[in-house]
């Protein structure tokens, strides 16, 4: 039970990062109406005054909108969501190719090692 | 407004054994604070003084600005170590006195917790295993609206999955206008629900804070923390 | 929230008690048939079993008594009973009466089940004799009805509560004498019966001081003289023991207020 967290970051700041990932991932599609705060805090085994924060900071970023009497909802701006997993993807691509560089992989073998990846699967 | 629990100088001692050694301590509302600390730190002492059961040897521990009575006892929900209900009663009968006593008991709640478990109310204790009868008494504290919950190792000596099901109750239950202050010694399953946390050893307080910034400020888990300031 | 705590106090004992008090009425009904009769070695074993179900109704009730202080106040149940929001006094109370409801309505049930053993002329026959002496008594002694409900009953009753009183403040001093519960109640029961004993004693026996230095007077034995005296010792032994009792709830009551250790002494 509950989410994994490091001592990295404020946990409020890693959950909306599984957040924003669950929503690009369609975990949450567009417009959908999240759950309550009481039961992410309880899926996510945090406090729910955590959860809390880390709607309030969604909802800044614009990515949650608040409807007074129904709850949070994903948002509709698809341009917003486009831009979101972007990032999320080049972030990762970032990581990845930092990742290979600590090992001491140079770029070139980074991209063959991909494309053999890519054809043994295809196979 | 009057922070829920205060202590003042607060110490307490057994005999010539001090348990507690002047501790001072202010917790605020809608909180859940996490009293950590090994074995003999002077958590239960702690606890057992703000319900009233042992009485200071010196200084003062308040609950909403009143000292522990009557009054504080209605807005205290206590679940202690142990199981305290006699092993002929009924889970039934215990719901009953529940509401008898505790005007912000909801038998609802804690029926419908109980269902969710399949555990049958008309069931004696004695018939019950040592998870069940643990989560029952959960059960009946966290259906109750108090002020502040007082919860002394809820998840020691407890399988994982009850365990899960410990916190989940707790967070689910919580509400925003009550503060929940949970001992114990085992951290690493607890320290995400904790806002802010008490280290407390030998009877004194060592170190404490909002759990996020002692986080940040040592890059840590509170776990880890914890190991390496009680360290053997 | 005494009101409560009696509800539960009841709910809590009565499964002790009513089978007992069905058991000795149907015994005094089967006892009823047997006995006028001869049934030999089945109507022996009636009253056997008869005799047996009153022992065991009087030990009852004094083991309810105990173990309801003993287990629910200062074993692991007090957790429950000393978080709820009631006074240490109302626990004490509400046990005090209870043990004094149970005490007085075990005695009744077994006077009931020995007149229920009387078929009916011997039954009224009783009833007659009874109703007669005390018309007797009321002509030799106009003031006997009022002594007799006014005085001889109450007393009665604070006798029983001061004998529970004494149980609690043995249990609740018990533990501060013995690291172990159980032995410092029996300790602290004993001295305590001892030293009632020795001041009631040497209490009673002030009356007599005045005659002391007038032995000739005691001498003469007159009548008035040592009926007064007679009474006078027994108020003084009432007085002594209700001071006792008074003592002997405060005992309870602070040190629970001050000095409980649940789960001490184990």
């Amino acid at each position: 039970m509950g989410w994994q967290f490091n001592s990295d970051k404020p946990i409020y700041l890693q959950i909306c990062d599984r957040i924003s990932r669950d929503i690009i991932s369609e975990v949450y599609p567009s417009g959908q109406q999240l759950p309550s705060v009481r039961d992410l805090a309880v899926r996510a085994g945090v406090n729910p005054n955590t959860m809390q924060k880390a709607m309030a900071e969604l909802e800044q970023s614009g990515l949650v909108t608040s409807h007074r009497t129904s709850g949070r909802y994903v948002t509709k701006d698809r341009t917003m969501l486009e831009k979101l997993k972007h990032d999320l993807i080049s972030g990762g691509v970032e990581a990845f190719f930092e990742a290979m560089e600590h090992l001491g992989i140079k770029p070139s073998e980074t991209l063959a090692l991909i494309q053999n990846k890519l054809e043994s699967e295809e196979a | 407004m009057a922070p829920i629990l205060e202590c003042i100088n607060l110490g307490k001692n057994y005999g010539s054994v001090p348990a507690l050694s002047g501790v001072n301590l202010q917790i605020q509302r809608g909180r859940i604070v996490g009293l950590l600390g090994p074995n003999g730190s002077g958590k239960t002492t702690l606890i057992k003084m703000a319900n009233g059961l042992l009485t200071p040897s010196f200084g003062s521990i308040l609950i909403d600005g009143k000292a522990p009575g009557v009054e504080t006892k209605k807005i205290v929900s206590y679940l202690p170590e142990r199981t305290y209900f006699n092993e002929w009663m009924k889970v039934s009968y215990c719901v009953e006195l529940f509401k008898d006593f505790y005007g912000d008991f909801s038998p609802e709640t804690a029926y419908s917790m109980m269902s969710a478990l399949d555990i049958k109310t008309n069931a004696a204790f004695r018939t019950l295993s040592k998870g069940t009868k643990e989560k029952i008494q959960l059960i009946l504290v966290m259906s109750r609206k108090a002020s502040l919950y007082l919860l002394d190792e809820p998840i020691g000596g407890v399988d994982p999955a009850a365990r899960d099901y410990i916190i989940s109750t707790i967070i689910s239950n919580y509400n925003e206008n009550g503060t929940v202050v949970i001992s114990t010694h085992l951290i690493h399953d607890i320290e995400n629900i904790l806002d802010y946390v008490v280290f407390l050893d030998k009877g004194s307080v060592r170190m404490s804070g909002s759990s996020d910034e002692l986080r940040m400020q040592s890059h840590k888990s509170i776990d880890n923390m914890f190991r390496e300031v009680f360290r053997c | 929230m005494l009101g409560k705590l009696l509800k539960h106090e009841f709910k809590a004992t009565y499964r002790v008690f009513l089978p007992l008090f069905a058991a000795l009425a149907a015994l005094a009904f089967i006892n009823r048939l047997t006995i006028w009769n001869e049934t030999g070695m089945f109507g022996g074993l009636m009253v056997f079993l008869y005799v047996l179900i009153v022992i065991a109704v009087f030990i009852a009730s004094i083991i309810v008594v105990l173990s309801r202080f003993y287990t629910n106040l200062l074993g692991d149940e007090g957790y429950l009973m000393f978080t709820l929001p009631v006074t240490v006094d109302q626990n004490i109370v509400s046990k005090l009466i209870a043990g004094l409801v149970w005490s007085v309505a075990s005695f009744i049930a077994v006077l009931v089940s020995i007149g229920l053993m009387a078929p009916a002329e011997k039954l009224s026959y009783a009833i007659e004799s009874i109703a007669q002496a005390w018309k007797a008594a009321v002509q030799v002694y106009p003031s006997f009805a009022t002594v007799f409900w006014a005085v001889y009953v109450p007393v009665v009753i604070v006798t029983v509560v001061i004998s529970i009183l004494q149980f609690y403040a043995s249990m609740a001093i018990g533990p501060m004498l013995v690291k172990n519960r159980f032995w410092g109640t029996v300790v602290a029961y004993i001295a305590i019966s001892f030293v009632n004993r020795l001041l009631s004693g040497l209490i009673a026996l002030l009356p007599m001081g005045k005659y002391l230095t007038a032995p000739d007077v005691l001498a003469s034995a007159a009548a008035p003289v040592s009926i007064e005296l007679f009474s006078q010792m027994m108020i003084a032994t009432l007085i002594t023991n209700i001071a006792f009792g008074v003592l002997y709830y405060f005992a309870a009551s602070v040190v629970l207020k001050k000095r409980l250790n649940l789960g001490a002494g184990r």
